[in-house]
C-alpha cells in the first residue's frame, strides 16, 4: 500500500487569522480517511490548501510521488484529484448528463466517450433516471450525488468529499454510505469532511481530528471515540447528538 | 508654470468634488442593492434639464431651484427602482445592468425629443467673472458648487450614519436577508437608496449648470468618469467616493495641463484598468 | 460567491441538451432552411431600399453572435464589444486608403490585430480574476480608450474619420449592388450560427458553458479556465473585427463613435437579450425584431429626433422585464404549460 498524498505542514493564513496550521496528513492508497472538527476548525480551508484552490502559505503536498505544492486547481484535477463541495456548486441550467460529461472530459476528449462514461457514473450513483433532468431541479440529494458522479467521471485516484451526506435524510445517507464504500472498492482513496459521525466511524480507516487549524488528533475510528483531547473540543458535543 | 500648476489643483479640486456627488451615488446604488448603475449620467443630464426648465420658468438661479430638483429626482430614482428594478432584484446575472442602460437609452433620448439638441445654458447673475487671487482665478459657480457639495455629503453622512433610515439602509447593504429578519422592508429601502443615489446625480447636474452649456449627451461625458471614481474608492464606500473624486478632478486637471485636454480622459480610463485588475475593491476598499 | 448566471440563459439550450444526439427537429431544420432561402431570395423582389433593411438584420444578427460566443455561452459579460468591432473597421480602412493594402488582407489584418487587443484585454481582466460587473466595466473602459485614440490620432484621421473609395469591385472587397453584400453577410451569419450550433456538441462548447454556469466547479474538474475564457473572447473579437470590415465596406465611412461609441456595444447586446442570450437562434431573431422596428420607428418619427431611440430603450427595458429569457425562453416556457396542460 503506498503512499498517495502526503501533506507536509499545510498552513494557510486569512488576514491574521490562522485557518490552517501547521498540518500533517499522509494518506495511502485504497485507505478512507475522514477528517473532523467543530465549524471553523479550518478543515474545509485545508481542502482547499491541497487541492489548489488557494495556495497555502507555507508547507508541501505531495501527491502520486510528485510534489503538486503550488499547482492551481484544474492541475490538481489532471493529476487525479478530484472533490465536491461543502455547498453545492452544480451546473444549475445544464442537465445531469452534461454535468457528469464536463467531469468526462477531463480524461477524454470526444463527445461519444465523454457521454458513455458520464452515463456509467450516473448510473454507478443510481441516478439513471434522472440523466436528462436540468440539475437546478433535482434535490439536494440528487444534486450530492450528481456532484460525486460528476467528481468521479474525472477518474481520480483520491477523492475529496466536503460533508456529502449534510441536509439528506437517513434514507438518503445510508445510500451514500454504501455509495461510497462502492468508490472505494472501485480502487479511489477517499478524504472525507463529515458531521455525520455514525457514518463517518463505520467508513473511516482512520480519522484525523481538526481544532483551530491544528490537528490535534489521529487514529483509527475507536481511538478517536476514546480519545480525551478529541472528546473535549468536538465529539463530546457532537457524538453525543448523534446517538 | 508655478502658476498654472496651482491652477490646476483648485480647478481639480473643485470639479472632483462634482464628481465625487455623483460617484458617490453610483456607490450608495451599488453598495445597497449591487447594481452597476449606467443610467447614472443620462440622470446627471435629466437633473440638468429639471433644474434648466426650474431656472426659466420660475426665474431663480439653480441654486434656489436646487430643492426641487432633490426632490424630482429622488422621485425619479425611486419610481425607477420600484417599477423597472425590483422586480428583477432576485435574478442575477447582468440584467439590471443592462436594464439601467435601457433606462439611460430612453432617458437621454426622451431629453433630445423634448429639448432638442441645441445647446442651452443658464447664467448666474454676478458669476460670470472670475475671483482672483493673484494670478489665480476661481471659477465662481465651481467654488459655489463645491461647498454645496461638501454640505451635501455631510448631510447624506449624517442620514446614513444618524438616523434609523440610514441604519435600515447601512444594514440591507451588508446584510439583505439578515435586514428581512429585522422587519426592514427591503424593496422599500432598495427604492430609497436608489432615490438618494439618483438624487446625488441630480444635485451634480444642477451644480454643473452654470459651468456649461447642456445638451442631452451632457452627461455622458461624466458617466464613466464617475464609474472610475466610485471603483477607485472602493465601490459601495461612501468616503472612498468622495476621496477618489477629488484625485480624480485633480489628476484630470494635471493630465490636461501636461499632455492636452483630450488625452486626459484616457489617462482616467487607464487608473481605471489598473484600479480594477490591481485592487478592484478600490482605494478604501477591503482587501480583495 | 458571485451572482448565478441563471437568469441569462435560455431554455432552448435545456432543450438541446435533452436531445443531445438528434439536435434539432426536423420542425426546426425546415424553418431554418425556408427563412434562408427567403433571405436568398429577397434580391429578386425587393427595393435597394428594403434589400438595405435585410443586409442590417444580417448583419446586427451576425455581430451579435460574436457577443453571444463569448457572454452568452462562456458568461463573460463585455460591454465594449464596440473595441473589436472599431479595430476591424480601422484596420481594413486605413490600411486600403493610406497604404493601398487590399481590404481582403486588411480583413485579416484587422481580424489579427482584434485578436491581440482582445489578448491583452482577456489577460488583463481574467489573469487578476476579473469577473461580472467588473468585468464589464473593464471592457467598457478599454473600449474608450480606443476610441479616445483614434480620435485624437492623425494616424486614424482623427474626428473626421475615414472615407473609403468605391470601387464596385469584389477584389476591393466591394460587391456592386446590395445583393452582393447580402449574400456575403448571410454567409458570415450562417456559418457562425452554424460554428455555434456545432461547437455546443464538443467538449469546448460544454467547457464555455461550464464555465458560465459555475468557474469554481468548472476548474475542480480539470478545466483550465483562463484558457478557455482567452479562446472565448479571442475568436469573439477576431470574428467581430469582420463585421466592422464589413460595415466599413459597405458604408465606406467610418469614425471614432460609429466604431467605437457605446451604443455599438449596446447594438451587439440588445438582440441576444431579445431573441434569447445564449441559445442559437435567439440573436438572429432578435436582430429581425429589432432591426426593423427601429427601421419603421426611424422612417415614422423622423420629425421628433430621437423618439425612435426612445423606443429602442424601451424594447430592450420591457424585454428585460418581461422575458428573461427572451422571445426562444417565451416560446419554451409557453410549449413547457401546453404540454403540461394535456
Amino acid at each position: 500500500m503506498g503512499v498517495l498524498l502526503k501533506a507536509e505542514n499545510v498552513t494557510k493564513r486569512f488576514a491574521g487569522l490562522t485557518a490552517v496550521d501547521s498540518v500533517n496528513l499522509v494518506i495511502n492508497q485504497g485507505e478512507i480517511i475522514g477528517l473532523i472538527g467543530p465549524n471553523g476548525a479550518g478543515k474545509t480551508t485545508f481542502f482547499n490548501s491541497i487541492t489548489g484552490f488557494y495556495t497555502a502559505d507555507e508547507g508541501k503536498v505531495e501527491f502520486d510521488g510528485q510534489d503538486i505544492t503550488g499547482l492551481t486547481t484544474y492541475q490538481n484535477c489532471k493529476a487525479g484529484m478530484a472533490r465536491t463541495f461543502q455547498i453545492v456548486q452544480p451546473f444549475g441550467n445544464l442537465t445531469a448528463l452534461e454535468n457528469v460529461m464536463v467531469g468526462a472530459f477531463n480524461r477524454v476528449n470526444s463527445y461519444a466517450e465523454a457521454e458513455k462514461i458520464a452515463k456509467e457514473m450516473i448510473d454507478f450513483v443510481g441516478m439513471t433516471d434522472k440523466t436528462y433532468d436540468i440539475v437546478a431541479d433535482l434535490n439536494i440529494g440528487d444534486q450530492r450525488k450528481l456532484e460525486m458522479a460528476r467528481a468521479l467521471a474525472t477518474k481520480p485516484k483520491l477523492l475529496l468529499l466536503d460533508e456529502v451526506m449534510a441536509g439528506l435524510t437517513p434514507t438518503e445517507i445510508e445510500g451514500v454510505i454504501e455509495l461510497v464504500k462502492k468508490v472505494r472498492k472501485a480502487g479511489t482513496t477517499i478524504l472525507m469532511i463529515e458531521h455525520i459521525m455514525a457514518a463517518l466511524m463505520t467508513l473511516s480507516d482512520r480519522v484525523a481530528v481538526l481544532d483551530h487549524g491544528k490537528k490535534i488528533a489521529e487514529g483509527t475510528p475507536t481511538e478517536i471515540t476514546s480519545n480525551e483531547n478529541v472528546i473535549e473540543s468536538y465529539l463530546g458535543k457532537a457524538y453525543k447528538k448523534e446517538q | 508654470m508655478n502658476a498654472s500648476i496651482l491652477q490646476s489643483l483648485i480647478d481639480g479640486m473643485l470639479m472632483g468634488g462634482v464628481y465625487a456627488l455623483a460617484a458617490l451615488g453610483i456607490s450608495l446604488i451599488f453598495g445597497v442593492m449591487k447594481i452597476t448603475n449606467f443610467a447614472h449620467g443620462a440622470l446627471i443630464t435629466v437633473g440638468m434639464y429639471i433644474t434648466y426648465e426650474c431656472c426659466t420658468l420660475l426665474g431663480v438661479t439653480p441654486y434656489v431651484a436646487l430643492p426641487i430638483t432633490m426632490v424630482l429626482m429622488f422621485l425619479i430614482g425611486y419610481i425607477i427602482q420600484k417599477i423597472c428594478l425590483n422586480p428583477i432584484m432576485g435574478a442575477g446575472g447582468h440584467n439590471q445592468l443592462l436594464l439601467t442602460q435601457g433606462i439611460a437609452i430612453v432617458l437621454e433620448n426622451l431629453i433630445l425629443v423634448l429639448f432638442t439638441a441645441n445647446y442651452k445654458s443658464v447664467t448666474v447673475p454676478g458669476f460670470e467673472t472670475a475671483i482672483r487671487l493673484g494670478s489665480i482665478t476661481i471659477n465662481k459657480p465651481k467654488l459655489v458648487a463645491f461647498l454645496f457639495v461638501a454640505v451635501i455629503s455631510v448631510g447624506i453622512y449624517l442620514v446614513l450614519n444618524k438616523t434609523d433610515l440610514g441604519k435600515a439602509i447601512r444594514a440591507t447593504s451588508t446584510q439583505p436577508d439578515g435586514a428581512t429578519l429585522m422587519g426592514i422592508v427591503v424593496s422599500k429601502i432598495n427604492c430609497i437608496a436608489f432615490g438618494i443615489g439618483v438624487m446625488c446625480a441630480g444635485i451634480a447636474g444642477a451644480l454643473l449648470i452654470p459651468t456649461q452649456n447642456i445638451s442631452p449627451t451632457s452627461g455622458n461625458a461624466y458617466s464613466l468618469k464617475c464609474f472610475v471614481i466610485a471603483v477607485f474608492g472602493g465601490l459601495g464606500n461612501i468616503w472612498g467616493a468622495v476621496i477618489a473624486g477629488l484625485i480624480i478632478g485633480v489628476v484630470e486637471a494635471y493630465s490636461a495641463l501636461f499632455l492636452g485636454g483630450s488625452w486626459s480622459e484616457m489617462v482616467i480610463y487607464v487608473i481605471f484598468i489598473l484600479t480594477l485588475i490591481i485592487k478592484p475593491t478600490g482605494l478604501l476598499g477591503k482587501k480583495g | 460567491m458571485e451572482k448565478k448566471n441563471t437568469g441569462t440563459l435560455s431554455p432552448l439550450l435545456k432543450r438541446g441538451i435533452n436531445t443531445t444526439s438528434g439536435g434539432m427537429s426536423r420542425l426546426q431544420i425546415i424553418i431554418v432552411l425556408a427563412v434562408s432561402i427567403f433571405v436568398l431570395l429577397t434580391p429578386q423582389f425587393l427595393s435597394s431600399y428594403r434589400l438595405n433593411l435585410v443586409i442590417t438584420i444580417l448583419t446586427a444578427a451576425y455581430f451579435a453572435q460574436c457577443w453571444n460566443l463569448m457572454s452568452g455561452f462562456t458568461g463573460q459579460f463585455s460591454f465594449g464589444h464596440a473595441a473589436f468591432y472599431g479595430v476591424g473597421a480601422y484596420m481594413s480602412s486605413i490600411l486600403s486608403v493610406d497604404y493601398g493594402v487590399n481590404p481582403w488582407i486588411g480583413m485579416l489584418a484587422g481580424m489579427l490585430a482584434a485578436g491581440i487587443v482582445a489578448a491583452i484585454i482577456g489577460y488583463l481582466s481574467f489573469h487578476y480574476n476579473l469577473r461580472g460587473d467588473y468585468f464589464a466595466l473593464a471592457t467598457m473602459a478599454f473600449c474608450e480608450i480606443l476610441r479616445v485614440i483614434t480620435k485624437n490620432t492623425e494616424f486614424f484621421h482623427a474626428s473626421t474619420g475615414v472615407t473609403i473609395s468605391y470601387s464596385k469591385d469584389w477584389k476591393q472587397m466591394q460587391f456592386g449592388g446590395k445583393e452582393g453584400y447580402l449574400y456575403v453577410a448571410f454567409i458570415m451569419l450562417a456559418a457562425i450560427t452554424f460554428g455555434l450550433y456545432k461547437i455546443r456538441k464538443t467538449k469546448i462548447g460544454l467547457y464555455f458553458v461550464a464555465i458560465r454556469e459555475n468557474e469554481d466547479a468548472a476548474k475542480a474538474l480539470g478545466i483550465n479556465a483562463f484558457r478557455y475564457k482567452m479562446t472565448a473572447l479571442i475568436a469573439s473579437a477576431m470574428l467581430t473585427a469582420l463585421a466592422g470590415t464589413f460595415y466599413a465596406q459597405y458604408y465606406l465611412y467610418i469614425d471614432p463613435t460609429i466604431c467605437f461609441g457605446n451604443s455599438v456595444s449596446v447594438s451587439a447586446i440588445t438582440p441576444c437579450i431579445i431573441g434569447g442570450t445564449g441559445t442559437i437562434f435567439g440573436p438572429i431573431i432578435g436582430a429581425a425584431i429589432i432591426e426593423p422596428i427601429s427601421e419603421l420607428t426611424n422612417a415614422l418619427l423622423s420629425q421628433y429626433v430621437g423618439l425612435n431611440m426612445v423606443v429602442y430603450g424601451l424594447i430592450l427595458v420591457l424585454a428585460i422585464l418581461l422575458m428573461p429569457n427572451g422571445v426562444v425562453g417565451l416560446f419554451h416556457k409557453l410549449r413547457a404549460k401546453k404540454q403540461k396542460g394535456e
